[in-house]
């Protein structure tokens, strides 16, 4: 199976072709805003990360925002920064370009102000464009493709039905040569048992098991009971009565294949392969996958959500880099937030198609969105974007 | 279409696919055997019932798994949820 993609200069595959800005630290967000408005097809990655995070916070901070500007998805990126952040404009910077990729830097400081750097930054972008214009899809091989899976709003029926045609699509992408990435560490909680068998040797298992138990440590360290954090309200009301059912749901979607590995939060899997990547559960795994590298994401959505949901950019996380493809496998779901969804499978559940079947015309549409010839609900969306927050485990300072 | 699935046949609790009424029997199928049960409380869609009398401490078991522990006995047909199940895990509440 083939799609059309942008070949990359490190031999990655892009399935869109932005021009990103990407703010050193949230003070910079505005520069990245300044800098970006009004021109199409480029987009400001403004974000909550801090220029004190320390220790590992720090690291998370320099590995994602690298690997946002590595996406395959961004023709070019540029970093720009104030000149005083805890890791500068000029290294994530040097670390984008490490791929190949036409990289520039732009600070305030060494601009002369916020004009004089809003003004070449500028200028970068319409140079970064004529790059970007010029590049042509070519046909690339399903071995290609990164794709990425969460589920959300899942209620009881998540687990036998959108995640199981969800976890279909994920072995057909392994059986091709390709990698998925599945995440939410909360949610494997309950079910790590469930994982641990497929791992491909012992230390995954036991990478597995700890980053599960390390989470589980922080949440009991709040001392209450995580009933209604997880499962969230949403699941409550679509039937789910604690994490371990909704855990044993959810790794559903990452199908039968071998775990290959683990990941740290935005780490790039260095094979290929199905990968468990530590993390939280909310929209943080939007950009937790795309610095991973994946270009696209299967977001299994069930029918825990409220009704009427009108195009709810708050509930769908809007994250333009990588297309979220809104999947459900909820009927009754579906008739209520039908202009919400991208690919209806409740066909399963009704005994209409095999969850097989679907999975195959499931994943012909995610073919033709990779190679452009579709767009999501999300990509239609265009403007909104949900500020990206950062997994940092350690204190705010 | 069915009303409600069993997912393993060691399980304790169905889910229902549509929404279920009080008085309605409904007929469920595993593993070539089918079974029957009176529903005694509404079941909204997605939502759990007991298939057999499930004690006070007992496990429920989905997927063939322990999804949680009862914390009441609940009778067959009766909706089983946040009301009479506790999670096992991630309880910072409980010491130890």
């Amino acid at each position: 199976m083939e799609f059309l993609g942008y070949r990359r200069e490190n031999g990655s595959w892009g399935i869109r072709n932005y021009v990103v800005v990407i703010p050193a630290a949230n003070c910079a967000n505005g520069l990245a805003v300044e800098i970006a408005n009004g021109f199409d097809d480029v987009i400001a990655l403004t974000h909550i990360g801090r220029c004190n995070y320390f220790g590992s916070d720090k690291e998370t901070l320099r590995r994602v925002l690298v690997g946002l500007g590595s996406n395959p998805n961004a023709a070019a990126a540029l970093v720009v920064g104030i000149g005083c952040e805890g890791v500068s404009a000029g290294e994530i910077a040097s670390g984008i370009k490490q791929t190949g990729k036409f990289t520039e830097f732009v600070t305030i400081e060494e601009a002369g102000g916020f004009d004089q750097a809003v003004k070449k930054g500028r200028e970068i972008i319409r140079k970064m464009l004529e790059v970007a214009f010029k590049a042509r899809r070519e046909p690339a091989r399903l071995k290609d493709l990164v794709l990425s899976i969460k589920c959300g709003g899942s209620d009881s029926i998540s687990g036998i039905s959108g995640n199981i045609v969800v976890g279909k699509i994920s072995d057909k992408v392994i059986t091709g040569g390709g990698t998925v990435i599945f995440t939410e560490t909360a949610e494997i909680i309950g079910a790590e048992h469930v994982l641990a068998k497929r791992a491909v040797n012992e230390k995954v298992v036991g990478e597995i098991y700890s980053f599960a138990s390390q989470m589980e440590r922080r949440i009991s360290a709040v001392g209450i009971d995580i009933r209604g954090s997880q499962p969230t309200p949403a699941n409550i009301r679509g039937g789910l009565t604690t994490i371990e059912e909704k855990s044993l749901g959810a790794v559903v979607k990452s199908g039968t294949s071998p775990i290959q590995g683990t990941l740290k939060w935005g780490e790039q899997p260095a094979e290929k392969g199905l990968f468990f990547m530590d993390g939280p559960s909310n929209t943080e795994v939007f950009p937790g996958c795309a610095a991973a590298g994946a270009q696209l994401l299967i977001y299994s959505l069930g029918g825990g959500l409220p009704a009427k949901m009108p195009m709810v950019p708050a509930c769908s996380g809007g994250f333009p880099l990588i297309p979220i493809v809104k999947l459900t496998g909820n009927p009754k779901g579906y008739e209520k937030i039908k202009n919400n969804i991208d690919i209806y499978v409740g066909s399963v559940v009704q005994g209409e198609e095999t969850a097989e079947e679907a999975a195959e015309r499931a994943l012909k549409e995610i073919i033709k969105i990779a190679s452009g010839e579709k767009t999501t609900i999300m990509e239609s969306l265009r403007g909104y974007m949900e500020q990206i927050s950062f997994n940092v485990t350690g204190p705010l300072v | 279409m069915p009303k409600a699935l069993i997912i393993n046949s060691i399980d304790n609790v169905a889910t229902a696919i549509a929404d279920i009424e009080p008085g309605e029997v409904i007929s469920l199928k595993i593993e070539e055997k089918t079974r029957q049960v009176n529903i005694r409380e509404r079941i909204p869609f997605g939502h759990k019932f007991a298939l057999k009398k499930i004690r006070k401490g007992e496990s429920i078991v989905k997927y063939g798994e322990k999804i949680g522990r009862a914390t009441q006995d609940i009778e067959s047909g009766f909706h089983v949820h946040i009301h009479n199940v506790e999670s096992l895990r991630g309880r910072g509440d409980i010491k130890g």
